[in-house]
This record gives C-alpha cells, structure tokens and sequence, in this order.
C-alpha cells in the first residue's frame, strides 16, 4: 500500500510557493508599522525617549541593563543613527548570543531538569549556534536529527536533547513539539478532537505524532550515554474516547497534508537492522520519520507563525497569539495579517534571527513610549457605526465558513473511514492473491511432476515395447525354446502393463494440467481482484488527500474570516473603551471641578466653624481657668479670715486674762512669782494682738484678689455665652451648603472611580492593539543580570577577566589590536565573566520562574521573593562597597546631586526628576555620616526592588 | 494575558472591612493532608478482616460509632470516630508507588505529557482571598533545606507548597545581621516612594501584585512566630509526643488555627513487603495518639467543623500474606479516612468482601476522592480555572463527588 503520491508533493510545493513572498523593496520594520497603523483606530503613545529605548534594547538584545558608561555614551551621542548604530553593536556582541541561547534554551526546554545531556554542552551547543548566527530552520532540523551518537553522525550529541530529556515519551514528545515548534497545545486533541479548542482534531495529534512515534531512547547499559533510535515500520491510528471514531493518518503537520507515503522494499527497510542476539546494535532505518519532520517543517506555515509570534513575544513583551502555543481560529491573533507578514518575512529572510530581531527593532512601535497617549480624541458616531456594520457583515460571513469547515472536517473522516476499510479489504485481497499464487505454483508442480512421469513412463514402455517385439521375432523363430517362449511373454507381459501405466500417467498428466489451468485461472481472477483493490484504495487514498486539502481550504479560509472578524471587533472595543473613557474622563474633570468649586464656598464657612469652634474652646478654657482661679482664692480669703478670727479669739482670751492677772498682782504685790506671771500674760496678749493686727492687714488684698477673680470669672463666662451664640449661626451656615459639598464630593470620588476604571480597560486595549510600547517584566535572568550589572559585579568581573586576558595574551607596545584579537578578546571575556556569575541565576530561577516543564512566561509574583530581596544576603552582598562598584562609586561623592544621578542612570538608566533629587539629598542630610554608605545601600536597594526596575518597558 | 492570575488576586483588600476580613478568616475552610508514605495498609487501620485467612494477628475493635470497627493498632483514632468518615471502596488499579502518589494527590490518571496541580494546591488556590498575608500551601517536612515545591503546575508557584524544613519557619523570614528596624524602615520607603512616582505613568495588575508582594513579605515577618512551635503550651507538646510525628501534627494544629490554608504532613514509611505486622504495630503506635489529639483538639477548638482532614496514601496493601509476612502493592481494594469541614461524622462508604480482596460496594477511584476532598470545602467540583485564557477542570471531569459523603 505505499505509494508515492504525486498529488501531494504538488500541493506542499505549490504551499511551500506562496509563502515565499517576492522581497519587498520596503524594509520589513516599514511594513509592520504601516501594517499595524491600519489596524489601529485610535491614538498612539510618543516615541519612547532614549533613556527607554537603550534600557529596553540591552534588556531584548543582551539581558541585561545598560551600565552607567554606556546609556551615558549614548545617550551623549548626537548622530541620527545613533539607534540603529547601537542595535548593530549589540547584536554582534558575545552577549547577543549568550541571552539568545538563554531565550532559546528555556523556549525549547522550558527549564526541564538535566537527564541525558549535560546541562553545560547543551548550553555550549546554543552559545556556538548563536555566536555563528545559526538559521532558525537550520536549529530545528538538528533537534529533530540527532540521534544523540556524534561519532557516527554527523551531529553533534546536544540537540538530541529535546526528545532525550524527555525521555523520548512519545505524547510529551508530540505534545512538546506541537506547543514548541508549531504554536498549537493538542492537550486534548490526544484522546479525541479537543472539546475547546474546535480546530485542533485527533487527528492533527495523531499525524503530527506519527513523525515521533517511531523513535525511542536507546540505552542497553547504562554505563553508556543514551541515543535515539527508530523503529523501521508503525502507523498511527487513533479511536476517539467520546465518538468512538477510528481513524489513522501518515504523518502530518497540522495545517497540511499526510505526508507521501514511501515505497520501501520489503527486506531493504533497514540500513542497519536489529538483531536479537546484538543488543548493543542500534538499529537505524532507510526512512526517518524525524527526517520527514525536519524536511517539512520548515515550508508549514503553523511553523513559521509560531517563531515569529515568539520572537515577536521576545521583543514586544507580548504575543500575537496568547498563550503562545494557543493558536486557532477560535483563539485569534490580534493582528492576524502581521502575524502572517512577519511569518512569510522571517522565511523568506532565511530564518535569520539576527536580522529578524533588528526589523523588530527598528520599528516604530519597538521605539514607541510606554506611557499612555497624551491626547485623546473621542472617536465619532460615524466611525462606530461603520465598525458595527462591519462586524455585521462579517459575523455571519464566520459562521458560513465554520459550517463549510466542519462539514469538511466530517467528509474527511468519512474518506479515511472509507480508505481504512478498503485497506482491509486490500489487505485481505493480497492475501488471497498470495494463497492463489502458492495453490497455483503447487498444482503446476505437481502438472509438471505427472508429465515427468508420463514422459518416464513413455521412455520405459517404448525400451519394454521395443524388447517385446524383438522377444516376438526371437520366439517366433525358434517356437520350441520354451525358456524363449516365456522370456518372451514377461516382456510382452511388462510391455502391456507399462503401456497400461503409460495411459494412467497420461491421463493423470492431463488432469493435473487441467488444474493447473484452472489455478492459474483462479489466480488470474485474485490478482485482478487484488488490483481493482488496490486501484480503489489509491482512489479513495487520493480522496483523503483530496479531503486533507477542502479541509485546509476550508479552515483557512474560516481562520481568514473568524480573523476579519475579531480585528474588526477589536478596533470596534478599542474605539468603544475610548468613547467609554473620554466622556467618563470629561465627566470626572467636571465633577471634580464642581466639587472644587463647591469647596470654595465650603471651605471658608467650615473655615470659620472651626476657628469659632476653637474660640469657644479657647473661652471655655478661659472660663474653666478663671473659676479656678477665683476658686483658689476665694479659698485663700475664707482661709485667712478663718485664721483672724482664730487669733482674735486667742488673743481677746489671753488679754482678758492678762487684765484679770493684772488685778490680782495689784493685790498682792509682793508675790514676784505672780508678778511675772501676770506680766507674761500681759507681753503674750500684746503679742497675738501684734499678731491679729498683722494678718488683719493682709485681709483687704485678698478681699479684692478673690473679688478680681470672680470680675474674671464673669466677663470669662461671658465671653463664653457670647462665642457660643455666634455657633447655631455658623452651624446652619454650615449646614446649608454641607449636604451640597458631600454629595458632588461624593460624585466626583465615584465619578473618578468610574474613569479609573476605564481608563483601565482602555490602558489594556491600548496594550493589546500596541498603541502604547512594551510592558512586560523581566524574566528571572535578565533580573539576575540586571543586579548584577546595576550593583557593579559584571563591571568588576569584565575588568578581571580583561586583564586575564591580556595577561595570557599580551599586546606588544605600541602596536594596535586587531580585529581578530577584539573579537576573540570579547568573546573570552564574556566566557569568563558569565562562567563565574551565572551560578547566581538560580536562585532567581528558582524564585522568579515557572514550574519546570511548563510554559515560563507568566509572572509571578509572591512574598518569598521580596523576603529574598530583603533577607537573603545576596542582593545586600552585591550592595557592599568594594572596588569600583557601585555603592562605592557613590560613596566617593560628596554631592548629592551627582550621587542621585549616577544611581538613577546605573539602576533605572535615567536621570533623577526634581522630587527624586530632593529625595536623595533628604536621605542622605537625615543621616550621619558613619551610616552614609547604609543610606546608600538603602537608596540602591529600594531602586532595584522598584516596579520601574523590576519591568521592561 | 491572564498571566499569573493568582498572583492578580492579592493586593485588592484595601477596602474590605476589617471585621468582614475576620469573619472570613474564622470561617475560612482548611486541609490538613496526612500522606502515610510507602502504602498503608487497610487491613491493618481502616478495613480489619480479622479472623479470616489475609486477616493477620490483629483484632478490630469497636470505635465510638456503634458498628464501625477498626484494626486494634488504633485505639486512640477509634475514640475519634464520631468526627471521621471511611471510604473503604478505592479501586485505583495501580500498583506503582509514582503513579499511585500521582493519582492519589491530583485526583488524575497519569497522561503522559500532562501535568496536574496537587490537592494542596488546588485547594491552595481555589481558597485564595484577600487580606491573606500567610503563604497558603505549606508542607511540613523531616529534613531539608525548605524552599517551594513543583506541585502547583499550571497553577504557577504562588500555590506550589513551601517546605518548613525541620519544621522550621519558611526561609528569609529574618532579617541580617546588621540591619536594624531604621534600616528596613528607611530602604522600604524609598521603595515606596519610587513606586508611588512610577504608578503615576503606568499601572497594571502585574504592577499591583508586585507592589503587594512586598507588604505581604512585611507582614509575614511580623507573624514569623506562626511557625515557631516553641510558643504552644508544653502541655501540648506533652500530648503530642517528643517524635517527629507528633511534633508535625502540633505544628500542623499551630498553622490551621492561624490560617494557613493547606498543610500537609507526611508519615512514612509504610512499605512493608517485609513483617508487615511488626511495621505497623511499630509504625501505627507513633501513627495513632497523635493523629487522635490532632483530631479531638480541632474538634474541642471548633476548627473541625471549618478544616478537612485526609489520611491517604498511594494504595493499600495486599490482602494475601507473602512468605517474609509481608503485604505487597496493591491499588485494587483499599480504603481512605477523612473527617470534617463539609463532610457526613461518622460514615462508611464502600465496601470489601469478606477477605478483602475485592470492592463489592460502591467502588471508588483517585477521581472521586479529589472531587469529594473539594466538595467538603465547599469548593464546586466541576468548576474551572481559567489559565492563560483556557479553561481547566479543577478536578476531572470523568468524575464526581461521593455525594452520600457530603453533609
């Protein structure tokens, strides 16, 4: 049943035609943009100004930041080319090469663990692809032919890990390079045609899986590395778990056609065959499914497009397609006819990378700022109106074709259906035509054997005939001889019994003849029944093609339509979300105004509520003290008259006393002791009357203090009284216009919600149809190496690698160096520089990345990571003074002005703003200057932990 | 791109009331995931057969649900009865420990090619809310260095487990030496301050989500002390025993309580080709007292009612008795325990013959149990995540819950 079709090498060739576009005269990065400006309906962003645009292309080029010196070099430089100048420069640098095979090594390997293939040669095999500028085609074709064994091939071993470390699994194999190499996920596509996904059948799994089906991993001692093999003969059927559908497909690349089937001589499928008894012998068959695979792949256009999205991903921080293995009709490219136009170019620009990425670059869209659009104007009625009509127009256009697809799609099952029976019927036909031919080979022995035997018979009859008759004459001469006589009868005897014999064999040969004539006969019949056979499954073969080809007409022209639709849909949303935003963002402004204005009238009055307020709590306080105060000295008063009635009391007691003593001393003169005492009744009553008299004196002052103190106290109270008369009036002013303020202030917060929000969904639509420029985050090695670079490491690393360098290959004075010594200089240096640093990438890997084996472009982001930032002790390792670094750097200035701008061009490769100067210098005035390095280390670390450092844009 | 989409989910609870966030995290539904290494076997806990030719030398006793008996190795579990539930009909047809972990822990055949998220992680995810500072998936293991696990798939690692190795606190959650409260204090501002300036020329999801990252990281410094076992009572530390086990299921106690939302806690190992018997009198004596405290004092505490708990393993073990006395691999008829959140108290599902060697009630595969476990979290089952603009099945569709399970 193999045959080659003719058929179909017609149409992959005539496939293979129309996508070699003629070369435009235009530049590719020319037609991009005017093809994206077609497509876009509302305003674009600025160009980016330098400071983004050398960031962002260190970050796409080399992976990395631009050092101080060099966004200074161009940044100071004033030639027109100066952007093309540095693209060229970076392109052909060592770096170029290490972040491609970085970006090429996790597309393709997607961060899988080491298996068979060290890890280091793998890496060594892309550096050297890379630094020689490889054709992507010309990559892929290794992946897929190595066979891991590179003495006898004539590959190297590397690229043999694609399919070895994954163990060679047949489905993960096929599932990996459908997602990889040709944009598509079949996920479900295994066990029936995926249930979401309308365009990816069981059998666009089972064709793609048919090139991989046949190898396996080859390893009969572990001792030695482990190789592919490939098994000579296999087919691909399937049976769908839901439909119970059965089908079978040679291999096949989704979008094409099955491959033709090759005629190989039984007994010549082997170029070295397997042998039971040599289990170290790798069998190697005549024709490689793997082979086929490369051979193809290249002119298939689900091949082309999913490069370039991804490449187009690599630079734009966003694809095309997303996912990038998620490309189907009902998963639209954003901009489908970009998408084919960089698919077509990139091919037809022989799969250079290089060049493809500079195109990229060269763009305006590349070069466009990442800020949203300065002005915006609302799109018109009109323009609305005809996009609606548009989409109108083109909904059911979509709906038609997906019928005509799907019905397709049924009439091909139904041919393949129809070929696998009569392919059974073939095979039974053959069979039967191989069992007439063995009973016909038989019969016409055994015909052949009779007449054999007739003819040996004839010979011995005619030998005994001849001897009879000559026994006859004998006998018939001498009649007596008896002994003659009977002698003579024996050979008559034998001589009939052989002529008797003679007729049977004769007779036998005649109808052993007669079947042989009628086995040939019967075979005759098989073989003709075996090529009308064959001649109906060629016919119904030629069908399935015929089938393969409606469906591919019918699906493209359906993914042509549903694209149609869905960029008209999505010029209709981006106008929408802008209609959307405009008159919300004018009614924001104006609510936002209104309540300015109301606040205006709103202001004072709560202006003068609160000064009246504090007056009233300024008097009450007054007042509060003014009744302390006549408190305490009404006190005072009531205490000191206490103590004067107190005295007056003692001292009336003790005068009257005195006076009675006084009298009784008159009466008895001569008692002395009586006199003394009288006259010291009379000294101690003079004494508290001194006394009296004394505190007597003080009772006015405190009389008219306690009296101030009450005066006090009143005009405090009435003050008070008067304050708090003024309030209800203040209170209603207040509360006259309040209801108005709260509500338009509560309108214009709502209002301005409003317009956040949409502004959102218009800054993502501006996002998804590239007004604005790139927005992405850097994967976990450009972060690596952006620290590293930002904190000075490579630089200190570069200087020791270059003096290495030149210390092992001195320069004799005075003579200059040429271009083989720069270019092998570089290349060293950057050898060096990234074997002694790249150990730091795991842990960002680790940190940053997506899980192992599965898709790394997400973000993530989570709290381990800022914990490793601020504990870890790898980035405050980085952020210690040392050498030239760049804390130390900044440590050597004594001004602010000059430390803030070389830690912003270092860090964020830009100049500070005003405010972030003025931040700097606070910084560092707020602290002593024993802990000006931590203010630096502080300053450094909380730019390099920044959203602005940890995106591209 | 629907990049990360977990990672989106965070940063937005600035205006979620703060007793609303408390009640959430009070009612907030848990797992706590007990994997008995190397393949537990049913004979000896869960589906005793005494008396009968694969019985072996145990006896079953009464539990604290009339009718329900266990193996006699479990004395302290069978008091806890009432708060659990057996499935004793788990066909898995597998007898691989690999494919057996696999199965058992996302709930999927293997597919070659494919890979699925695990239980904790699902859960991990499908709990995610706001005002949540604490990582939401943690493994509690022996040894080791710590760090995130790959089991969360396509899930992405903000749900893949984080080991505390040595039942130590998740790593860079102390600060240097060297770096003071005014260091930290002056470096975040900065940072701040640069973010401000910067949202004001662009913001996106992705933008916010960082941002958060690092006031989550903030936070879970301040609440280091979630993980440091020392802080319970040494009376507790008593009642859950001086070994590793028990030492986890303390841990694992500590962590629930403050709002962890997965945590899985490993026993091993069970493989016992070999004295079958004397392993797992040995092994289920460790096993029992503290599982059962585990149990009773999330019950006493009024956690039970909010967290899952799931005792399983890759498969059972052999009903024949092999000639070293031990019991092989065996994924054909053997059974699983759980108790809590969403679940029926003291139920039976599913049913062996009478030397349990084959299910003959209500069979059971990995995929039931998986839609069950998020059932009883009052999680939809048949819902999907949304990746990267596909729709995946939380838990495969072939399957369903076991509904008679489901409270």
């Amino acid at each position: 049943m193999n045959l080659m079709n003719p058929l179909c090498v017609i149409f992959i060739a005539g496939l293979v035609m129309t996508q070699m576009a003629a070369p435009a005269a235009e530049p590719l990065h020319v037609r991009i943009d005017r093809a994206l400006a077609q497509s876009q309906s509302g305003p674009v962003a600025l160009p980016s100004a330098d400071e983004e645009f050398i960031r962002r292309l260190h970050l796409d080029f080399i992976g990395r930041i631009p050092s101080a010196v060099e966004a200074r070099a161009f940044l100071g430089d004033n030639a027109t080319d100066k952007r093309a100048k540095v693209m060229d420069r970076l392109l052909l640098s060592p770096e170029h090469a290490r972040h491609m095979s970085r970006t090429i090594d996790i597309m393709w390997m997607e961060r899988r663990p080491e298996k068979h293939v060290k890890t280091a040669d793998w890496q060594a095999y892309l550096m050297r692809s890379f630094s020689t500028n490889q054709p992507y085609d010309k990559l892929v074709a290794e992946l897929f032919l190595a066979d891991g064994n590179a003495t006898t091939s004539l590959l190297p071993r590397e690229p043999a890990r694609f399919i070895l470390d994954r163990d060679g699994e047949p489905h993960l194999v096929t599932r990996d390079v459908g997602r990889v190499f040709f944009g598509v996920d079949f996920q479900c596509a295994q066990c029936h045609d995926h249930p979401k996904v309308d365009d990816y059948l069981q059998r666009d799994y089972y064709g793609l899986q048919a090139f991989i089906a046949r190898t396996t991993v080859f390893q009969p001692d572990p001792k030695y590395p482990a190789m592919l093999a490939e098994k000579a003969a296999g087919e691909s059927r399937f049976k769908s778990v839901f439909t119970k559908y059965e089908g079978e497909t040679r291999p096949r690349l989704y979008g094409a056609f099955e491959s033709a089937a090759v005629d190989v001589a039984p007994g010549t499928e082997w170029v070295v065959a397997p042998d039971d008894k040599q289990k170290n012998l790798r069998p190697i068959p005549k024709v490689s499914r793997r082979a086929q695979l490369a051979a193809q792949a290249p002119a298939n256009l689900a091949f082309r497009r999913n490069i370039a999205n991804r490449l187009w991903w690599h630079m734009m921080g966003r694809g095309l397609v997303e996912p990038l293995d998620g490309f189907s009709a009902d998963n639209e490219p954003t901009h489908p006819e970009l998408l084919d136009l960089l698919a077509s170019e990139f091919a037809a620009m022989n799969f250079d990378m290089r060049a493809f990425l500079r195109e990229l670059a060269m763009t305006q869209l590349y070069q466009r700022s990442s800020r949203p659009p300065p002005t915006l104007t609302l799109p018109t009625p009109e323009s609305l109106a005809a996009l609606e009509a548009e989409a109108k127009v083109l909904a059911p256009k979509a709906e038609l074709s997906e019928a005509a697809w799907k019905k397709a799609v049924s009439a091909l099952n139904q041919a393949v259906t129809n070929r696998m029976l009569a392919g059974a019927e073939l095979d039974k036909a053959v069979a039967a035509q191989g069992e007439a031919r063995k009973a016909l080979d038989a019969a016409a022995k055994v015909a052949a054997d009779a007449t054999t035997l007739v003819a040996t018979k004839q010979d011995l009859h005619k030998v005994t005939a001849e001897a009879a008759a000559k026994a006859k004459l004998a006998t018939d001469k001498l009649p007596a001889d008896k002994e003659l006589a009977d002698a003579g009868a024996k050979f008559l005897a034998r001589s009939l019994t052989l002529a008797a014999e003679l007729a049977a064999a004769q007779k036998d040969s005649d109808a052993k003849t007669t079947a042989t004539k009628a086995a040939t006969d019967r075979f005759a019949l098989a073989e003709k029944f075996a090529n009308d056979n064959r001649t109906r499954w060629n016919g119904l073969d030629q069908l399935v093609l015929g089938g393969d080809r409606a469906v591919q007409v019918a699906a493209s022209e359906h993914q042509t339509n549903q694209f149609n639709l869905a960029k008209t849909k999505r010029r209709l949303d981006d106008s929408k979300a802008l209609a959307e935003f405009v008159p919300l963002d004018a009614a924001a402004r104006a609510a936002t105004a209104s309540f300015q204005a109301a606040d205006k009238n709103y202001a004072p009055a709560r202006q003068s509520l609160t000064s009246l307020q504090a007056a009233i709590a300024a008097a009450r306080d007054g007042m509060v003290a003014a009744q302390t105060n006549r408190d305490s000295t009404g006190a005072l008063l009531l205490e000191l008259q206490k103590q004067v009635a107190a005295k007056a009391d003692g001292a009336k007691a003790v005068t009257d006393a005195a006076v009675l003593a006084e009298a009784a001393r008159l009466k008895l003169p001569n008692d002395a002791e009586l006199a003394a005492a009288a006259a010291k009744f009379k000294m101690r009553g003079e004494q508290l009357n001194a006394e009296l008299v004394a505190l007597q004196k003080q009772v006015p002052d405190r009389d008219s203090a306690a009296k101030a103190a009450a005066e006090k106290l009143a005009g405090a109270q009435k003050l008070l009284a008067a304050e708090e008369a003024k309030l209800p009036a203040a209170q209603k002013a207040l509360a006259d216009i309040e209801p108005q303020w709260k509500a338009l202030q509560a309108a214009a917060a709502d209002s301005k919600a409003k317009a956040d929000a949409a502004y959102d969904r218009l800054s993502q639509r501006w996002a998804t149809s590239m007004a604005t420029g790139v927005f992405a985050h850097l994967t976990p090695e450009q972060l690596c190496w952006s620290i590293l670079q930002g904190a000075g490491t490579v630089d200190a690393q570069r200087v020791a690698a270059e003096a290495e360098f030149n210390q092992k290959n001195p320069l004799p004075a005075g003579q200059p160096e040429d271009a083989n010594r720069t270019a092998t200089r570089l290349r060293t240096v950057e050898q060096l520089v990234n074997d002694r640093l790249k150990g730091n990438e795991a842990v960002f890997v680790r940190l940053f990345g997506g899980e192992e084996g599965q898709p790394q472009v997400d973000f993530y982001a989570t709290a381990e990571q800022a914990l490793f930032f601020a504990n870890g002790g790898t980035v405050s390792a980085m952020l210690a003074p040392s050498g030239n670094n760049l804390v130390a750097r900044l440590n050597l200035m004594a001004d602010a002005k000059a430390v803030a701008d070389e830690l912003y061009l270092t860090v964020l490769t830009r100049r500070p703003v005003p405010d972030e100067l003025a931040d700097v210098e606070r910084q560092l005035a707020a602290r002593p200057k024993e802990q000006r390095v931590a203010a630096l280390q502080e300053m450094a670390w909380g730019l390099m932990t920044s959203v602005e450092f940890r995106f591209r844009h | 791109m629907a990049a990360g989409a977990g990672a989106l989910i965070g940063g937005l609870d600035a205006l979620a009331a703060p007793a609303a966030v408390a009640q959430m995290a009070r009612e907030q539904k848990r797992l706590i995931i007990v994997r008995m290494h190397g393949g537990l076997s049913q004979l000896e806990s869960w589906d005793p057969k005494p008396n009968t030719d694969t019985g072996g030398p145990f006896r079953a006793i009464p539990t604290s649900v009339p009718g329900i008996h266990i193996s006699e190795l479990l004395p302290h579990t069978a008091k806890q009865m009432h708060h659990l539930a057996l499935v004793r009909g788990i066909n898995t047809r597998n007898d691989d420990h690999g494919k057996g972990t696999y199965m058992m822990a996302t709930g999927r055949h293997p597919v070659p090619g494919q890979s699925f998220p695990e239980l904790g992680a699902v859960v991990a995810r499908a709990m995610d809310h706001s005002g949540q500072s604490l990582p939401g998936h943690i493994n509690i293991a022996a040894g080791g260095s710590g760090g995130r696990n790959n089991d969360a798939a396509y899930l992405g690692p903000k749900y893949a487990s984080i080991s505390l190795g040595g039942a130590q606190p998740p790593a860079y959650t102390t600060r240097p030496a060297g770096v003071t409260d005014q260091t930290s204090q002056s470096q975040e501002d900065f940072r701040r301050r640069a973010n401000d300036r910067f949202a004001g020329h662009r913001r996106t999801a992705e933008t916010d989500a960082y941002v958060q990252s690092y006031e989550q990281a903030q936070e879970l410094v301040r609440q280091r002390e979630v993980f440091d076992l020392s802080k319970e009572p040494a009376k507790d530390h008593e009642r859950y025993g001086s070994h590793d086990f028990g030492k986890h299921c303390l841990l694992a106690r500590r962590l629930v309580e403050k709002g962890v939302t997965c945590v899985q806690v490993s026993h091993s190992n069970y493989d016992t080709h070999n004295e079958n018997f004397e392993f797992h009198f040995e092994q289920l004596g460790e096993f029992d007292k503290p599982f059962a405290t585990l149990v009773g004092d999330l019950a006493d505490r009024g956690l039970l009612q909010h967290t899952l708990v799931v005792v399983l393993s890759e498969f059972g073990r052999t009903p024949r008795i092999n000639q070293y006395y031990g019991r092989d691999h065996w994924g054909h008829a053997w059974s699983v325990c759980m108790g809590g959140a969403g679940l029926k108290r003291g139920a039976v599902v599913g049913k062996t013959n009478d030397n349990g060697t084959a299910v003959t009630d209500r069979q059971v595969d990995a995929g039931h149990m998986f839609h069950t476990y998020l059932r009883a979290l009052g999680v939809n089952s048949r819902h999907h995540f949304s990746i990267g603009g596909q729709r995946i099945p939380m838990a495969d569709p072939a399957f369903e819950a076991i509904d008679e399970l489901i409270a």
